[in-house]
């Protein structure tokens, strides 16, 4: 009878999973999931090829902060709200907080760091396909943006491991890039995508009378290092705003981490859309490579003005710190029941601690694991 | 790096630090053995990879270490009946990896939670309805995700594509570990709250915990 009761149990679960099945029968990169943002009047304000989540933040081209209040999923619409102008970051200020203040210009190593989640990810026109397992078109972006990096003086640790298959592992198997390459200690860490919007018009623009695609900065606030890399996107979109104004198209902070947790300079570039044509996702990387190299490494880099990054550090180590403490909290509550005997145990572990000092050591100190 | 940004990581390691320490505590360790292994763990994470072939290479901390504590629990499982449970629940959890990788949406941001917690959760869920253990949980959080990697792996490689499988990679932050502690914790939380929930606040006197699990009290029935 046991043994039927957890079949029973393991056949519901298999059956819960179903619904994510069909779900993703629909996802094939041809037919991506694309949600548009809406403003209140219906006006619309972007689309994303992916899911829109309330709570989700925008910066449009306009620094406008757009926040989902209202998500209608059959529809893939997200209804938002304008909460004004995002404050600025000045593109001289921005040059000077990200600039290395440990002596890089001074000879120092510059060093930044490039690989690809999706690996097949390409383009229709250029490799004749969106998608291709093996030899993904996205690469050659790779490789333009690390050579005009080079030009510029800055090293680049290209890592081309592919990630395939193109499914929810593909970031846990990029994962293990990215250690890799954060194992080099780089300034930045950037995985290089494009996205999957039909309309190839959204991403085209023209910058000093070339035409190139837009670049898209996508932040994954699901990680504590969320703020500092909003900060970084924000940083990296002022000082292309006015050098360049028209190759940083928007910044997208939505749900999930990209595994931006690994490093506070971390983030995620979406070059053109599947659409784009490939040569011109590859123009971009000759403006997009200064860019990252003025904020990086600055043209007046100076330690001034350093506690921009400081300030968004702070509150992720305190977002950090209060999950932390609230997990534990709960844990050490489950595990002694109540809050006379939370408090006797840790009145208890302080005593132990501080030899007496502090804290009351129980009579009866039970090692709580039978509790 | 400013200041803020260096505490910042420092901070995030010390508190996965401390999580893994008390986690492993929960397995049949001490806790100068958890602590011992959790240190393991972070440090070889940060080691180079052990090539074993062109393609497969294997993370000290991200999979040596974890696959070594999980063979150890193995050996020192009470009954033989509890090693089967286990291996069980590993090749239940490594196929549900699987299908949840295949199945899920691919972009992050369309799921509810973090990929990687959710492997840990479908590996602690499946331990739990078939052994109601964090020992069992542990192993299958493992060795569902190092057989799910594997069985991906193999895929591709048929395809002829030469992509390498470096198992646990990412050392202490892999899908790997991180699968395995959260498996532990869910049943933990599972477990400490429906017992609670049953029991009441009534201490369970049949029972002490001594040498990291729990034996009958002697004179009990």
């Amino acid at each position: 009878m046991k043994i039927v009761k957890k079949l029973a149990l393991l056949a519901a679960l298999a059956l819960a999973l179903s619904p994510a099945a069909a779900r993703a029968e629909s996802d094939a990169p041809e037919d991506e999931a694309v949600y548009t943002m809406v403003a209140p009047d219906g006006a619309p304000v972007m689309s994303l090829a992916g899911r829109i989540y309330a709570g989700d933040e925008y910066i449009a081209s306009d620094n406008r902060l757009w926040v989902a209040v209202e998500v209608d999923d059959a529809a893939r619409r997200a209804v938002a709200q304008c909460l004004g102008e995002e404050p600025a970051f000045e593109a001289e200020a921005a040059r000077a907080v990200f600039a290395q203040a440990d002596g890089t210009k001074d000879g120092g190593k510059k060093l930044i760091a490039l690989y690809s989640t999706h690996s097949d990810e390409s383009y229709e026109k250029g490799d004749g396909s969106a998608s291709l397992e093996g030899s993904g078109g996205i690469y050659d972006v790779d490789r333009a943006l690390k050579e005009e990096l080079e030009k510029l003086g800055v090293q680049v640790a290209l890592d081309t491991t592919t990630h395939l298959p193109h499914d929810a592992k593909a970031y846990s198997r990029s994962r293990r890039t990215a250690e890799e390459l954060m194992k080099k200690r780089p300034d930045a860490l950037l995985d290089v995508h494009r996205d999957g919007i039909p309309d190839e018009s959204e991403y085209e623009t023209t910058v000093e009378g070339e035409e190139m695609s837009k670049v898209r900065l996508l932040v994954g606030r699901s990680n504590p290092n969320a703020s500092v890399n909003r900060e970084f996107a924000k940083q990296l979109k002022a000082v292309a705003d006015e050098k360049y104004d028209g190759l940083v198209k928007d910044i997208f902070i939505g749900k999930g981490d990209y595994n931006q947790e690994i490093s506070p300079k971390s983030l995620l570039l979406e070059f053109g859309t599947h659409t784009t044509d490939k040569a011109q996702a590859i123009e971009a990387t000759k403006y997009m490579a200064d860019v990252l190299n003025t904020v990086l490494y600055g043209e007046s880099a100076s330690a001034e003005g350093a506690g921009g990054s400081g300030r968004g550090a702070g509150r992720a180590i305190g977002l950090v710190i209060a999950v932390a403490a609230l997990g534990g909290l709960i844990y050490a509550l489950l595990s002694t029941g109540t809050l006379k005997n939370l408090g006797a145990k840790l009145s208890g572990g302080a005593s132990e601690l501080t030899g007496g000092l502090l804290g009351r050591r129980g009579e009866d100190d039970p090692d709580g694991e039978d509790e | 790096m400013s200041i803020g940004l260096i505490l910042l990581v420092v901070s995030s390691l010390l508190i996965l630090f401390g999580v893994a320490q008390r986690v492993l505590d929960r397995l049949r360790l001490t806790d100068r053995a958890a602590l011992f292994f959790a240190a393991l763990i972070f440090i070889g994470g940060l080691l180079p990879d052990i090539p074993l072939g062109p393609r497969l290479s294997v993370n000290i901390g991200g999979a040596l270490v974890p696959l070594g504590l999980c063979a150890w629990l193995l050996v020192k499982a009470g009954t033989g009946r509890e090693r089967v449970r286990a291996l069980v629940a590993s090749a239940l959890t490594g196929a549900a990896v699987y299908a949840l990788g295949r199945l899920l949406p691919e972009e992050p941001e369309q799921v509810f939670m973090n990929y990687n917690v959710l492997y840990g959760l479908a590996g602690g869920l499946i331990a739990y309805i078939l052994g109601r253990s964090r020992r069992c949980a542990f192993v299958a959080g493992i060795l569902g995700s190092i057989i799910a990697d594997t069985v991906s792996a193999l895929a591709v490689w048929r395809a002829g594509i030469g992509q390498p499988l470096s198992l646990g990679g990412a050392g202490a932050l892999d899908a790997t570990v991180i699968a395995g502690l959260s498996a532990v914790l869910l049943a933990e939380f599972v477990g400490e709250a429906l017992e609670r929930a049953s029991r009441g606040r009534r201490r369970d006197k049949t029972r002490v915990f001594e040498g990291g699990e729990f034996r009958e009290r002697s004179g009990s029935k």
